[in-house]
């Protein structure tokens, strides 16, 4: 039997995956089989897609100037080794240097002073310009503008909105507190949401979904206990034909297999 | 004597009359079902449930007819508000604000204290861009007036010697003042979550004033964060603050970036990252927010807030931070995966020098093999070989292999069945 909430939430995990469903014949019967499963799993494949259509390409231009300053890197770090090293190559070593150092610092100071006297009796004109010391020089640049992703907070506002929609889904038919507390946690959320689709803009399926989402949460905020059973009735129904939770699911970031297999072993 | 057709042509018409007249009121009343009744009939709410149905997918001509229907053919429905409100909502969207505010009025004259009367208001706030006298003092924290002092006549009286103090008039003549109640310390105006109307009405009304006067709005969410530091309305207007232009946002943020509560100090970072002003300065912000991150779950928030400057300062940042030792593992981990994640030129040699500065971290090594998937670029390959091949880790190994497997293009297959080649 088909039933909508389980089967999206099935294909979500595939169309995240990215598998080929288009050649998977139980998908497809059971996509023929239902109108609205079938516009959730197009809506949902063009959000993945949206979301995957970043470009990662590395013009020509930005490869040549990488390896140009590759090249440059590479003969720097030549050059300061070979500084370091010609003490060495004349068999001196640091250590055996080191008890003439202060006899050394003194012999300098006084070529300075010495240099620096027979400069100011000489002509002041042919002073080189001052040159200031090179700045640490990043080799980072930017190719773009980030990939659109969630906030950690608006992730977690998601989490518990995919719980909220479970709770309405369970609701049980005569009891009035558990659609009391329904009611105040739509209410919170309300207040929420205009903060979490500002901080989603950039993510239009995500601000499409907390669209349909706000519509639920003000319906089910105003429940009146008179009409309650046909209002969340209705409610239930958007909700599925929507495929809110599965759509609100499919936004939160997911862990991969290798990563969960790796805290398994741990 | 009597025809049929006679008794057709008596009743028929009182018969027709009472039917017609019964039709056209069935949507007024809601139909319970009975025992009786196979199919449950509505027509308002027929009517309104497809009109949301044409709402949800952007059809707002087709969907305010549907709820127009509504509430023209059935007023006394108790689906009627509802109708009412979206069709308001149906107008806005369609740009009709002066229809959608007229009808608001109406509404609001004929059903105040109707349940969608809440909404309705705050939807007229958000379409007029004004906010109701009365509203805006609502917005500013005052400390409650002090209880009512029972007023008694009192007799003149001059003042005492050595007495101090002030002459008040009286009926009866002049007499010291009664000393001054002491001042009682400002009370948090506290709004609670869950008095969603008024919550609701206030955000609005804060979101209109934060588009016409930034530097008010902003003074009067400072006030408030002062009397409650967990001011529901303020805290939903973060990115209100982050998109004013005024020199008294960043300061607010960062004094909320260093909040005890969690979600308000990530909230607070998030905004930062995306704040107008010099991307640079932002950067540095952030950065200097660092040693105030407490809980683990604020390092994401962090990482999250840096590659939205997106800037070379902001990724070199990134950068250090996950090659710092010192550093807790979330925040380094947080950092290797935002620097996956971005568009940059030296993105795999930066990810390269992390997982060389991570040799005590088997996690952070194992993570920066994933992240050099996330791009395309031409190194990515020998970067998870040259892992595959000599992690001390066998698991680091098996990840890197595993990632290259998913890459598929022909240089990985050749890496991997290069590995294979390796005897062990």
């Amino acid at each position: 039997m088909h039933v909508c909430e389980d089967f999206r939430e099935k294909i979500t995990e595939q169309i995240i995956d990215r598998r080929d469903l288009e050649n998977d014949l139980n998908v497809q019967r059971e996509l023929l089989i239902c109108n609205s499963c079938a516009d959730f799993y197009a809506e949902s494949r063009d959000l993945i897609e949206a979301m995957s259509a970043v470009r990662f390409d590395v013009e020509d231009v930005q490869w040549e100037a990488m390896a140009d300053r590759m090249r440059v890197k590479i003969l720097e770090a030549h050059a300061a080794q070979a500084r370091s090293s010609w003490l060495e190559r004349f068999g001196i070593s640091r250590w055996t240097l080191r008890p003439y150092v202060p006899a050394l610092a003194g012999l300098a100071a006084m070529l300075l002073i010495v240099v620096g006297v027979s400069r100011m009796t000489t002509s002041l004109i042919n002073e080189a310009p001052h040159v200031p010391a090179p700045a640490v020089v990043s080799h980072t640049q930017v190719l773009g503008d980030p990939n659109p992703t969630l906030d950690p907070v608006t992730v977690e506002f998601l989490e518990q909105s995919e719980l909220l929609l479970r709770t309405v889904m369970n609701l049980p038919a005569n009891s009035t507190d558990d659609l009391h507390d329904a009611q105040k946690a739509a209410s919170r959320q309300l207040i929420g949401l205009d903060q979490r689709k500002e901080a989603a803009a950039e993510i239009a399926p995500a601000v499409k979904i907390m669209d349909k989402y706000e519509l639920i949460l003000r319906e089910l905020k105003n429940i009146d206990t008179a009409t309650a059973a046909e209002d969340l009735t209705d409610i239930r129904k958007r909700i599925e034909k929507n495929g809110l939770i599965a759509g609100i699911k499919a936004l939160q970031p997911k862990v991969s297999e290798v990563e969960s297999e790796f805290d398994r072993e741990q | 004597m009597y025809s049929k057709t006679n008794w057709i042509t008596k009743f028929g018409p009182v018969t027709l009359v009472v039917a017609l007249s019964v039709s056209s009121l069935a949507g007024q009343s809601r139909n319970l079902p009975t025992r009786f009744s196979f199919v449950e009939m509505d027509e308002a709410r027929d009517l309104m449930n497809s009109g949301k149905a044409l709402l949800e997918n952007g059809k707002y001509t087709e969907a305010s007819e549907k709820f127009r229907q509504v509430v023209d053919k059935f007023p006394r429905n108790p689906v009627a508000e509802q109708s009412n409100y979206y069709l308001m909502v149906s107008l806005s969207k369609l740009k009709k604000n002066a229809e959608a505010l007229t009808l608001i009025d109406k509404f609001l004259k004929e059903r105040p204290k109707s349940r969608w009367a809440d909404d309705v208001r705050v939807l007229q706030v958000e379409l007029s861009k004004q906010v109701p006298p009365g509203l805006l003092t609502s917005l500013t924290p005052r400390p409650p007036l002090p209880p009512e002092t029972q007023t008694t006549p009192v007799a003149a009286r001059p003042l005492q010697p050595g007495e101090q103090g002030t002459l008040i008039q009286t009926p009866f003549g002049q007499t010291p003042a009664p000393p001054a109640p002491p001042a009682r310390p400002a009370v948090a105006v506290r709004v609670k979550p869950d008095d969603n109307p008024e919550v609701r009405l206030q955000l609005e009304v804060l979101r209109v004033l934060f588009e016409n006067n930034p530097d008010r709005a902003l003074e009067i969410s400072t006030d408030r964060l002062r009397s409650d530091p967990s001011d529901v309305v303020v805290l939903s207007s973060l990115h209100m603050v982050a998109q004013s232009r005024s020199d008294k946002a960043m300061p607010l943020l960062v004094t909320l970036a260093k909040s005890p509560d969690s979600k308000t100090r990530r909230d607070a970072i998030s905004w930062i990252g995306r704040s107008r002003g010099e991307k640079d300065a932002i950067a540095d912000i952030l950065v200097s927010l660092v040693p105030n991150m407490t809980g683990e779950e604020d390092s994401s928030a962090i990482a999250y807030a840096l590659a939205q400057v997106n800037t070379p300062k902001a990724y070199d940042a990134l950068a250090s931070m996950a090659r710092d030792k010192s550093k807790p593992e979330r925040l380094r981990l947080s950092a290797v995966q935002s620097i996956g994640d971005a568009k940059l030129t030296n993105r795999v040699t930066l990810l390269e020098d992390i997982y060389k500065a991570s040799s005590d971290n088997v996690r952070i090594r194992r993570t920066v093999a994933g992240a050099l998937t996330h791009g395309k670029e031409p190194q990515v390959v020998t970067a998870l070989t040259n892992i595959a091949t000599s992690d001390p880790d066998t698991n680091v190994k098996i990840t890197a292999v595993n990632y290259l497997g998913q890459i598929k293009s022909p240089e990985a297959l050749k890496a991997l069945e290069t590995l294979l080649q390796k005897k062990p």
